[in-house]
């Protein structure tokens, strides 16, 4: 099974490196426990820094799409299939539309729809 | 006078497998590269004109035809000094060593050629899309345990042996012994982990190539390892019971499997017809 980035696509690298990886895994190609290669080979296959292929596997084991187990290296998660198939980001997006909209009717300009976006991810990251 | 004539056979043997046969096999499959996939058809192959690539191939012909000549000279010195040595005398043992090493220099430089080639392809790549598996290369993979076993057992025999021949003194030709064994065995384990985990070379090569290639190279030096061990083990042993007279058959001997590991392995190895050259199409992307 192989990854096809293209390093003019608008979409972040990472990001791309993300839905390649789960996109494997919703179509059976990589299954729940098969192992994945490591940090520096797949940077260096795809010509990337490595802290590119770091934070989506990063983001991947946040979303427990994959678990790292160390010296072992990094492995597709028992969940993965059920992890990859939900679309996280449609469902927020259709949140945020739906505050946004709400904020514009009750008139809150857009830089104070951005303040008070940036102060309650700070806030929740607290 | 039969230990001259075993040598004889032998140093001929050594200036024929590694100064005519293999370079004259290297140079066929270049002029066979070039036929069936020319420039024409094939220009990612060629980041330089095919003139340059056969200059390359005429430079390296002339060094290995200097490097008979040297032989050749050799022999006759050796033969026109021999006569006045003991037959269990130590005599000119490093001669196929210094010589073998001189006989790798085309190799060498054959192989930095290829290195400048990989570079330049790389340079000329205006290819967006990068591809990569994702499966992890791992040792195992490509060379089997008992392979890696036996390499890691003949260095402790030899270091064994070694310390017991000399009754457990760590004497001076010992340390450098050493030293040789880590400086082979550190250049082994980075190619490896170069192999495994570094940057592609050939930015078009397909990944089947690569595996193949990668499978080659760590398992030939998991052999010139193991072949390393006993070569040590062998020199020792020549030293210990007087047989220094051996150690000129045993350094030519060594010289020639390595030759029939390295150069004759990758050449039966990678074979032409099995290499895919589609990738250097100008209107394919890379695989």
């Amino acid at each position: 099974m192989e990854i096809t980035i293209d390093i003019e696509d608008p979409m972040p690298l990472f990001t791309q490196i993300v839905e390649q990886i789960k996109s494997a895994i919703v179509s059976n190609k990589i299954k729940p426990g098969d192992s994945l290669p490591s940090i520096r080979q797949l940077a260096n296959d795809l010509e990337l820094n490595s802290k590119t292929v770091a934070k989506a596997y990063k983001l991947l084991e946040r979303d427990l799409v994959i678990q790292s187990k160390g010296y072992r290296g990094t492995f597709v998660h028992p969940d993965a299939l059920m992890n990859s198939k939900i679309d996280m980001n449609g469902e927020v997006l259709a949140q945020l539309n739906q505050a946004i909209t709400a904020c514009k009717s009750a008139g809150v300009t857009d830089s104070e729809i951005r303040i008070a976006f940036t102060h309650a991810m700070n806030s929740n990251n607290k | 006078m039969s230990i001259h004539i075993l040598f004889y056979v032998l140093f001929l043997s050594q200036i024929i497998l590694i100064s005519y046969y293999y370079p004259k096999k290297i140079i066929n499959r270049i002029d066979e590269v070039i036929k069936n996939y020319p420039p024409e058809g094939y220009p990612k192959l060629y980041p330089e004109s095919t003139e340059k690539v056969v200059a390359a191939k005429k430079r390296y012909q002339l060094l290995n035809r200097i490097i008979i000549i040297i032989g050749f000279i050799l022999i006759a010195i050796y033969a026109r000094m021999s006569v006045d040595y003991d037959r269990n005398d130590k005599f000119a043992e490093g001669l196929p060593l210094m010589f073998g090493i001189v006989q790798y220099i085309p190799f060498m430089l054959l192989e930095l050629s290829g290195f400048r080639q990989f570079k330049l392809m790389r340079k000329a790549n205006k290819s967006t899309s990068r591809t990569a598996g994702l499966a992890p290369r791992k040792l195992f993979n490509y060379v089997s345990p008992i392979s890696v076993v036996t390499a890691i057992v003949l260095v402790s025999t030899y270091l064994f042996f070694d310390l017991y021949i000399n009754n457990f003194n760590f004497t001076s030709d010992f340390l450098i012994k050493i030293f040789t064994l880590c400086l082979v065995h550190g250049l082994f384990i980075g190619l490896t982990i170069f192999h495994l985990t570094g940057k592609r070379l050939d930015p078009h090569q397909a990944s089947k190539d690569r595996t193949q290639q990668t499978e080659f190279s760590i398992q030939s030096m998991v052999f010139c390892s193991m072949f390393f061990s006993v070569f040590l083990i062998a020199g020792s042993a020549v030293e210990a019971y007087e047989l220094g007279y051996m150690e000129i058959i045993i350094n030519s001997i060594y010289f020639q499997v390595i030759a029939l590991v390295g150069i004759g392995g990758t050449l039966r190895a990678v074979r032409l017809d099995n290499v895919n050259f589609d990738v250097y199409k100008a209107d394919k992307i890379i695989l």
